[in-house]
């Protein structure tokens, strides 16, 4: 275990180091991920019935968003379109470990460059967090990133099948977007959708971490939002290993 | 005249290239329907807490969403696909080949790649248009209709414009790629201007006039053609595309080729 951990750490600097020479193109990244949000911000602020912790609620969002970014459909998928992957396969290490890597180093860097993003949001709506409201959320923002990822990697697998890995991965941020808590706060979606989406694993990717932060939630929501995060994330990482073990037996590189 | 002609060349050999493949047109079909049905659903879910957003109905919403969907299915269709690796282009030195056709340079470049599949979306916001307009129960008058056409071409114009001024800027500055800013900013077209706070909509109505490529458009066909925005549409779009042609020229100045 010390090992991997020893092995995801160097990947993780590794990564950082690398994408340190693309630091604009992840400042465009970090625009990208950030606008759905920005969006949801300024139609609901025309909203009276949107209540007044809507511009906390989605500097928090923007945050999540930034924290739990996922493209490995743009990485990951690539390595095996292009026999990228081969070299993975042949070191004696997890091949989760290389996207695993490249995908904190870029959350890691979307987030310092976001810093001042997030800062001028912060300021343009007056925000309200109180330290223990954002501390209950951090556990979910953890959940978030993890499910996040799991996530993207198994849609980007579909790559070991289709060229079409990218319109399968808008699907799924199609999704997030619609009912994580992006297009609306989950409190502000009309029954039965609301209860869909409680169920469902998208609100734990983006929407909950976010509404715990602004303490919008009561104890028994907290707890309920907590179990469906814990129980989605034990289904998705099933489906990801399984993805893997099916791809990687229909993969064959070039030359091969 | 002969640039349309190949223009009309380019997009015939694209679209029989997009054909060969079918299962990819079943995919962005998909994909477009889902991601119009996921603006509509939104403009839904806001509509459930509210009447009116910024004045607009959800009628009018509705119209403008179809707007917004037609002219980005546009520019996916036609200039995206030319635009995508246009810094590599210019890195690797690819750029020459459309130099040395005899042709309009600028043209070539970025508009003769064509992705026909990509119109799939521009034909549902056709009919999101249509839904919306049965929304607010009224046939719009030949002159909001008229307006609309033009307004919406002029949105065109002014988002190749900008598309294209963005990748110039490669020329200057061969690794930067402003594509996914580019992409971050149209975004902000998906709401009417009248959302956004004073300063922002100054910005978005002269620094990046999304005003004049979807908000404008859209309120032409739902309430009526204003001379005022027309004429200053009109002003937006010849200021933009001279300036654009300008970059390019001073660009291609810069540029040295592959070999040289």
């Amino acid at each position: 275990m010390n090992r991997i951990l020893r092995l995801v750490r160097l990947e993780i600097w590794r990564q950082v180091i690398g994408w340190s020479g693309a630091w604009w193109f992840i400042v465009t990244l970090v625009l990208g991920q950030a606008v759905a949000p920005l969006l949801g911000l300024f139609v609901w602020r025309q909203v009276p019935g949107a209540g007044p912790q809507i511009g906390s609620y989605y500097l928090a969002v923007i945050g999540v968003a930034l924290l739990t970014a996922s493209f490995e459909n743009h990485t990951f998928a690539q390595a095996i379109y292009n026999g990228g992957i081969a070299a993975a396969l042949l070191r004696p290490q997890p091949a989760v470990i290389g996207p695993l890597g490249e995908n904190l180093a870029i959350r890691l860097w979307m987030f310092v460059l976001g810093i001042p993003l997030l800062a001028v949001v912060g300021f343009a709506t007056g925000v309200n967090f109180t330290p223990l409201a954002v501390l209950a959320a951090v556990p979910a923002l953890v959940l978030a990133a993890v499910l996040h990822f799991l996530f993207v990697w198994s849609l980007a697998m579909a790559a070991f099948w289709t060229e079409r890995v990218h319109a399968v991965v808008a699907f799924g941020t199609v999704l997030v977007f619609l009912l994580g808590g992006s297009a609306a706060p989950n409190a502000l979606l009309p029954d039965p959708l609301r209860t869909i989406a409680q169920v469902l694993p998208f609100r734990s990717m983006l929407g909950f971490p976010a509404e715990l932060a602004t303490g919008s939630l009561s104890s028994a929501d907290a707890a309920a939002g907590y179990t469906v995060a814990v129980l989605w994330t034990v289904v998705l990482a099933g489906c990801a290993v399984g993805a893997w073990r099916l791809g990687i037996r229909r993969y064959s590189t070039v030359g091969a | 005249m002969r640039v349309a002609r190949l223009f009309g060349t380019a997009f015939s050999l694209s679209l029989r290239r997009a054909l060969a493949y079918r299962t990819n047109l079943f995919f962005d079909a998909v994909l477009a329907f889902v991601d119009l049905t996921a603006s509509v659903a939104t403009i839904g879910l806001v509509f459930t807490q509210t009447g009116l957003l910024a004045g607009w109905t959800a009628g009018q919403m509705l119209a403008f969403t179809g707007t917004y969907a037609l002219i980005t299915g546009l520019r996916a269709a036609f200039l995206d696909p030319s635009l995508a690796d246009f810094a590599q282009q210019i890195r690797d030195g690819r750029l020459d080949a459309y130099l040395l056709r005899p042709a309009n340079s600028v043209v070539l470049a970025t508009c003769t790649r064509h992705a026909p599949l990509a119109l799939v979306q521009s034909l549902l916001g056709v009919g999101v248009i249509i839904v919306g307009l049965r929304e607010l129960g009224r046939v719009p008058s030949p002159a909001a209709v008229t307006g609309w056409a033009l307004l919406t071409l002029i949105g065109l114009l002014i988002g190749w414009a900008t598309s294209v001024g963005l990748a110039a800027l490669a020329f200057w500055a061969p690794r930067l790629s402003l594509g996914v800013l580019h992409g971050a900013a149209w975004q902000t077209g998906r709401y009417p201007v009248d959302i956004y706070g004073r300063w922002l909509r100054r910005l978005l109505t002269f620094a990046f006039p999304v005003a004049a490529i979807t908000t404008w458009p859209a309120q032409s066909l739902t309430r009526g053609p204003g001379p005022g925005v027309l004429l200053t549409a009109i002003l937006l779009g010849g200021v933009f595309t001279a300036a654009t042609l300008l970059l390019w020229q001073l660009g291609v100045r810069r540029y040295t080729g592959a070999t040289s």
